[in-house]
């Protein structure tokens, strides 16, 4: 039987290719995430090797008190751990962050995701694989910097320059540039810019006068450093601890991992949804092949092969397709991680690189993957083929086995759909408070769904194939006619394949109508919710909690156009061990941000805090009662609700006063002001005039809110286009098995399309007829995937909207464009087939004898 | 003088190259006159349908000359063949005859749509009902018995009024009952309307329903008779293997 088996495939290396690729595809995507994030992965583990070689002993913060900027240590009592018995050489060091330098043109250089360090850089007599000095000299002095190689490259810099840096909370100051640093062999640190200052300068820049981040520790020769750190342990300051380098290496590269590991689930999240689209797609083909080789599976029945061999005779396919798919899938993995790469650049997101690694996990997996989905694919479609009788060999017309009625098939779909839609409902509306669990509920319902809908779409497939067939017979006429007829008389096969494409459109109108509706919501807060004409924000639009000098505020405050300012500050704090934005607010703010209902005082004083009605209600707080929030540098901290406030721009709000949130972060400087124009002044005049006043600033800008709408719509779209990209995979696999079904018909139909050839229908007339009836397949997919995905995102919407999703907004343009898009890539994907059907030779169709 | 509809001037075909060649036909010239029903005999492998697709324009010959009319076909793209066979061929097969996802009247009209022109109502009424068709039209294939569907295939080829009708066992597949019914039809409308058609077949009693008879064997014309009847088909035929 394996002989036959092999012997058929090789017979019909089309059937077989076109089985393969939606394979190859899916666990090339699958393959390719794993070789990009375990590429990153190494390139991380390097840095760290590089940055804790050299370095016995480490110094610093417990990093699970960490959630913010970094907690920082007193100087003082990290020098005197030098003096401890076993400690040769003891470097203290300094880390901050939202130090920029500022390119020639005087506007900031990165703040586009990677962070912007500052770091103390010091002549040791220890040769560490940190920073260390590829041209020029150290910093010394308050006037003094060294940058990053990669940086100094792209601006263009040269020893010498001055070059100008702007702290968080001050002024852009110029430094002459002195020296060229190198990261190990690395030019930078994954894509962040780094300003090296010695350590004085540097405690001056972050404000930070007498304190560090930590310190590096060199033990003397012969010493062991386990018995350095038991010494040392006893005299570290409150928060500190000390661990040897290797661990510290380690430790950073396993939180790296960590972040990897999101951004793998992230992608390979899409490599699964192009697989289930797989699924659907090899199906379908199987299917298709099974009812063509009726008669060649009937001769073998005949012949004596029991059902079960003709079964396993499918099965085996099956399986040489998956692992002969899944090996090319692997190498195809290669290229695609490239392209990955060079994709997510494109969206600004670079990372380091490595050489391109391939982990025996990743053959496993895509092999694991591979085989399964395209056995599990073919498990109905064998059963099916066991089903033939024997008969069939013998009797002209094809004997297909029996189908379910109608009525089983309408009982089965309802059941399996509204299964499915249970578990997303549970998911959403049930578990959402739960976290994680709850996508994978709504993931795992969504895909039940997916089926049940596959399955109730046949039933559908007549009245909706005519009304999208329509213009094609308009259009074409006759050719159009036979296209709409043909897209019809397999309701079956026209809705499994249309099917897969319903998936991947559901996403993304998923997508698109979240975005529109996101859009929807700010556009409500700005429009209503907000009292202010202007905006003064850093441009750094990627982290909520850069800032900038105070002095800015107090510019704006005197300037004649300017009728109030209320400043924010916003910082990480644990609550409820969740990390949450803690704001300080002034008193005005509640003018800034009208309140739809509250209770108690808005205005927090000492000791007091005002939180959103959402987190008191769901905290079970009232007025009066305390919360604690844990900050990084002045730990667990009790507060006392002294109110609460509902309405879109109080969603999620934590607001202490602006001297509680000084105190606590035990710095100054703003992440917001909001401008009111005083009366006569438009906001764009106010804007024009603030702009120059923030010039010395570049870290920060002045926008008017129409602006700011404008730009966090971008952020919004950008992130719609990553998230398409992503799922033009799975569009792309339903397309080729548009392409898949297409090309079986024609050759199904060779007699067919040979009598049409006979009387007359043209070529052109031929391919147009094709092509007619794969658009009219692949539209009946996106009108399918629209439906469901304005019901998911309705749904999801619904379960959001306690936190501050008011807006429900269908993007008709953007949802006609793809049903317009689907209509054009069927027929593109038809070309083939369509092709094909046109080259038939007309005598060899209409042969018989 | 009866016009030829169509002709065949020294047509050779010949499948394949060198070793392997086969000459299925071999210089055969053949006119047919217009308004006559012509049947082409022959056993299998003599030819026949080789020179039947040759002379509809279907394949092409490896030399010499096929003519619908005046028209000379080896001068033709294949966008014109399609056309001529379109407008001026009509095609009667031995199977498979019909689209199935058309009703029977689409089929019946479907070269005429494919052309993208009007068909003729009160010709196409006379044609439908000639063939006893009238209930039937709204009906596709499956639902229609053999004979019925060579009959939407008769007059799907009479439909648009072509200069040619090739049939090719138009009856090969039929009961003897659905069969002659058939013929008699194809036989009435060369009569009545004086159709020209050339039907290719190897039954004697379905080739005495023609005016005459050509008698192929081995790629070459043998033989002809006028006025055949079955017995004297049988004859010839045995004398010609004799």
């Amino acid at each position: 039987m394996l002989r036959v088996t092999l012997k058929s495939l090789w017979a019909h290396k089309l059937r077989l290719g076109l089985t393969a690729l939606a394979v190859v595809l899916g666990v090339a995507f699958i393959a390719g995430t794993f070789v990009y994030t375990d590429t990153i992965g190494k390139a991380f583990d390097g840095i760290f090797e590089d940055a804790f070689r050299g370095v016995d002993i480490v110094v610093s913060a417990d990093s699970e008190l960490q959630f913010g900027e970094g907690i920082y240590l007193p100087e003082e009592d990290v020098l005197q751990l030098g003096e401890v018995e076993g400690v040769d050489e003891l470097v203290p060091f300094l880390q901050g962050l939202g130090v920029v330098i500022l390119d020639r043109d005087g506007e900031p250089i990165g703040g586009q995701g990677p962070p912007q360090f500052a770091f103390s850089f010091m002549e040791t007599d220890v040769e560490t694989g940190g920073f260390n000095l590829r041209e020029g000299a150290y910093p010394q002095g308050s006037d003094e910097v060294v940058i990053d190689a990669q940086t100094v490259a792209d601006s263009g810099f040269s020893l010498g320059d001055s070059v100008s840096v702007v702290a968080p909370t001050g002024p852009a100051t110029p430094y002459r540039l002195v020296g060229i640093a190198g990261f190990g062999e690395l030019d930078n640190l994954g894509g962040a810019t780094s300003a090296l200052f010695d350590l004085g300068t540097l405690q001056g820049i972050l404000e930070r006068e007498g304190q560090v981040t930590g310190a590096s520790i060199q033990v003397a020769a012969g010493t062991d450093v386990d018995d350095v750190i038991s010494r040392l342990e006893p005299l570290l300051p409150e928060g500190a601890r000390a661990i040897s380098g290797q661990t510290a290496a380690e430790e950073q590269a396993v939180d790296i991992q960590e972040g990897l590991a999101f951004f793998n689930t992230f992608l390979l999240s899409f490599g699964v949804i192009a697989l289930f689209v797989g699924t659907f797609t090899i199906a379908n083909t199987f299917r298709i092949i099974v009812t063509q080789r009726t008669k060649e599976l009937a001769l073998l029945r005949a012949l004596g092969a029991s059902a079960r061999q003709v079964n396993q005779m499918v099965l085996i396919e099956a399986v040489v397709i998956g692992a002969l798919a899944s090996v090319v899938g692997i190498f195809a993995g290669f290229g695609l991680a490239r392209l990955l790469k060079i994709g997510l650049e494109a969206f600004g997101i670079s990372l380091p690189t490595a050489p391109a690694t391939l982990q025996p996990r990743t053959v496993a997996v895509s092999l694991v993957v591979g085989i399964g989905v395209t056995v599990v694919s073919a498990l109905l479609p064998a059963r099916r083929a066991s089903r033939i009788p024997p008969i069939a060999a013998l009797r002209e017309d094809l004997v297909t086995p029996p189908r379910k009625a109608l009525t089983t098939r309408a009982i089965v779909g309802a059941a399996v759909t509204g299964f499915g839609l249970l578990v997303v409902a549970f998911g959403l509306f049930v578990s959402l408070e739960a976290g994680p669990p709850a996508i994978l509920y709504v993931g795992v319902g969504a895909g039940v769904t997916f089926i049940g809908v596959s399955i109730l779409s046949p039933l559908i497939t007549r009245p909706v194939a005519r009304v999208i067939g329509w213009p094609f017979t308009k259009l074409y006429r006759v050719p159009g006619k036979l296209a709409q007829e043909n897209a019809i008389r397999s309701p079956r096969r026209t809705s499994a394949t249309a099917a897969a494409l319903m998936i991947g459109v559901t996403l993304v109108t998923l997508a698109s109508v979240m975005a529109a509706s996101i859009r929807g919501t700010i556009d409500d807060i700005i429009g209503s919710g907000i009292e202010a004409d202007v905006i003064i924000r850093s441009t750094n639009e990627f982290n909520p909690t850069a800032s900038f000098t105070p002095e800015l505020a107090a510019r704006a405050a005197e300037d004649e156009s300017v009728d109030e300012v209320s400043r924010q500050q916003t910082g990480v704090a644990l609550f409820n061990e969740t990390e949450f934005f803690v704001i300080g607010i002034e008193s005005n703010y509640p003018d800034f941000f009208p309140v739809d209902g509250s209770e108690g005082s808005l205005n927090p004083g000492p000791g007091e805090v005002v939180i959103d009605q959402a987190i008191a209600d769901s905290n079970q707080l009232t007025v009066g009662s305390e919360l604690q929030l844990l900050f990084e540098s002045t730990g667990l901290t009790s507060f006392k609700v002294v109110g609460t406030a509902s309405g879109d721009t109080w969603t999620d709000v934590i607001a202490i006063s602006k001297a509680e949130w000084i105190n606590n972060y035990e710095i100054e400087s703003d992440t917001q002001v909001f401008v009111r124009a005083a009366p006569g002044f438009t906001p764009e005049e106010v804007q024009t005039r603030l702009t120059v006043l923030a010039e010395d600033v570049p870290t920060a800008q002045v926008q008017t809110f129409e602006e700011l709408a404008s730009d966090v719509e971008q952020q919004i779209n950008q992130l719609l286009n990553l998230i398409t990209g992503l799922l033009a995979l799975a569009v792309i696999i339903a397309l080729i098995g548009v392409t898949n079904t297409m090309t079986l018909s024609v050759f199904e139909r060779t007699r067919e399309i040979g009598l049409l050839r006979a009387v007359g229908l043209s070529r052109r007339q031929t391919r147009r007829m094709v092509r007619s009836e794969a658009s009219i397949i692949a539209v009946f997919g996106a009108v399918l995937g629209i439906v469901i995905g304005l019901f998911f995102s309705w749904a999801i919407l619904r379960a959001l909207s306690d936190q501050g999703f008011s807006a429900f907004v269908i993007p008709y343009g953007t949802l006609a464009l793809w049903i317009g898009a689907t209509a054009l890539l069927g027929i593109f994907f038809a070309i083939l087939p369509a092709w094909r059907a046109s080259r038939l030779d007309v005598l060899e169709a209409i042969a018989y004898e | 003088m009866t016009l030829s509809a169509a002709r065949a001037v020294d047509a050779t075909k010949i499948f394949g190259s060198s070793d392997t060649a086969v000459t299925a036909i071999d210089r055969v010239s053949v006119e047919f006159e217009q308004g006559k029903f012509t049947a082409i005999m022959g056993p299998s492998g003599s030819g026949k349908s080789t020179l039947m697709h040759c002379m509809a324009g279907l394949d092409q010959l490896t030399s010499g000359q096929t003519f619908i009319g005046d028209q000379d076909l080896g001068v033709l793209t294949d966008r014109e063949l399609t056309e001529l066979r379109r407008d001026q061929v009509g095609f009667i097969f031995q199977a498979f005859n019909l689209v199935p996802t058309l009703t029977a009247i689409e089929n019946i009209t479907l070269p005429i749509d494919i052309a993208g022109r009007d068909a003729n109502g009160v010709w196409l009424d006379s044609v439908v009902k000639n063939l006893g068709l009238d209930d039937r039209l709204g009906h596709r294939p499956a639902e229609l018995s053999g004979g019925q569907q060579q009959r939407v295939a008769a007059a799907r080829a009479l439909a648009s009024r072509p200069k040619m009708i090739f049939a090719d066992e138009p009856s090969g597949n039929l009961d003897s009952t659905a069969s002659s019914e058939l013929l008699d039809l194809l036989r009435q409308t060369v009569r009545e309307f004086g159709q020209t058609i050339v039907m290719v077949t190897h039954d004697p009693i379905a080739a005495s329903y023609a005016d005459r008879v050509v008698f192929l064997e081995d790629g070459r014309i043998v033989d002809e008779m006028a006025e055949p009847t079955p017995d004297r088909i049988l004859d010839r035929i045995k004398s010609l293997e004799g």
